[in-house]
């Protein structure tokens, strides 16, 4: 399991998730308009998902049906 | 997982995650207190006076456990964090290599108040926090251990005292209902700083508090049916230096009132007991 970042994130940016995060797991880059989380590094600890100002994160198996595409759109940043 | 549903509308300067993980910081207790205890007091401490600007939520394990309650302070305003814990000082933490510990203090108003931006104080200087070791805490517990709680009137009784180092072990039988404290000179002291068992055979047992630093209370049920009980305790290093099996006693009424006070006091002070 690992926790996603989905919609609401996008142009927003805040990086609350960024700052609590214990194991640093939470990426981006200027030309991303999202942060995503490396599945493969996530500790499912769920601190980020209650500081998001945008209720972008949730447990992967909670992703709301109309943000489903996210995961992989989360997977796939880190298979490049 | 959110400790209250609202977001803040504004960037808030401080985040608060507290590890609520009932597999490790949540279940165990620092100083008389555990995770909810320290969440619900965090909660108090921020107040509506800077409930804008701290925020306070709970999380999983959120790794560096010191077998009590585990909260990181980030500062967004700074980009600095504080892991607060039942340690002080230095340890290596899986993934996130070697931290730096602040005990978390009696009084969490500090907490909040140490870390915005008005009021910070250097994250480096927060260790000189550190208070002793509770013994306070632990003569109240073994005492209670000794002479029973109000609504259990009956001790622990009948137990076996184990000692060890790393070259021997001695197995003491002793009765809990003897204990006694008493000061650095041997005389008795309802406040002092050493707990002595007169052991079965006019032999004493001395136990120095302050070096015990953890204590836990373990049940279990045996290969043959029979349940058993112990207390053990560790000390700074993590080493188990003193512990106390339960014998069975002769007089078989006493037995199931044992057996409801070990698990109250399991019930008041939580399994693992941090001091
Ligand atoms: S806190 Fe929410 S909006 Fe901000 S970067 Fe993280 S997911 Fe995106
Ligand atoms: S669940 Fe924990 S480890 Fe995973 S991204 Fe969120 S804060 Fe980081």
């Amino acid at each position: 399991m690992t926790y996603i970042i989905t919609e609401p994130c996008v142009g927003v940016k805040d990086a609350a998730c960024v700052d609590v995060c214990p194991v640093d797991c939470i990426y981006t880059t200027d030309d991303d308009d999202m942060f995503f989380i490396s599945p493969d590094e996530c500790i499912d600890c769920a601190a980020c998902e209650p500081v998001c100002p945008v209720t972008a994160i949730f447990a992967e198996e909670a992703v709301p049906a109309m943000y489903e595409e996210y995961i992989k759109i989360n997977y796939d940043y880190f298979d490049k | 997982m959110s400790a209250s549903d609202t977001r803040p509308a504004a960037r808030p300067d401080v985040n608060i995650v507290v590890c609520t993980d009932e597999s490790g910081c949540g279940r165990w207790y620092h100083r008389g207190r555990n995770a909810d205890t320290i969440l619900s007091q965090l909660n108090d401490a921020v107040g509506d006076d800077t409930a804008e600007r701290v925020q306070v939520t709970t999380a999983g394990c959120i790794l560096g456990c010191t077998y009590g309650p585990r909260f990181d302070v980030v500062r967004r305003w700074s980009d600095e964090k504080a892991l607060y814990g039942s340690i002080c000082g230095e340890a290596t933490v899986t993934r996130r290599g070697r931290v730096n510990f602040v005990p978390i203090p009696d009084h969490l108003e500090q907490v909040v108040k140490d870390h915005l931006p008005e009021s910070a104080q250097p994250i480096a200087e927060l260790n000189a926090q550190d208070g002793p070791p509770d013994i306070d805490l632990l003569r109240s517990l073994l005492l209670d251990c000794s002479a029973g709680m109000a609504d259990h009137p009956i001790g622990l009784g009948e137990a076996v005292v184990m000692v060890h180092n790393a070259a021997a072990t001695v197995s003491i039988p002793a009765t809990l209902d003897d204990m006694q404290f008493v000061d650095g000179s041997g005389n008795p002291d309802t406040g002092g700083g050493i707990a002595v068992l007169t052991t079965d055979g006019d032999g004493r047992v001395a136990l120095q508090l302050s070096r015990v630093r953890r204590l836990e209370f373990i049940h279990r049920v045996l290969g043959n049916g029979m349940p058993s009980y112990a207390i053990w305790m560790g000390d700074d290093q993590l080493e188990t230096v003193y512990r106390i099996y339960l014998r069975r006693s002769e007089n078989a009424a006493a037995n199931p009132k044992r057996h409801q006070l070990f698990m109250t006091l399991t019930e008041k002070y939580g399994s693992t007991v941090t001091f």
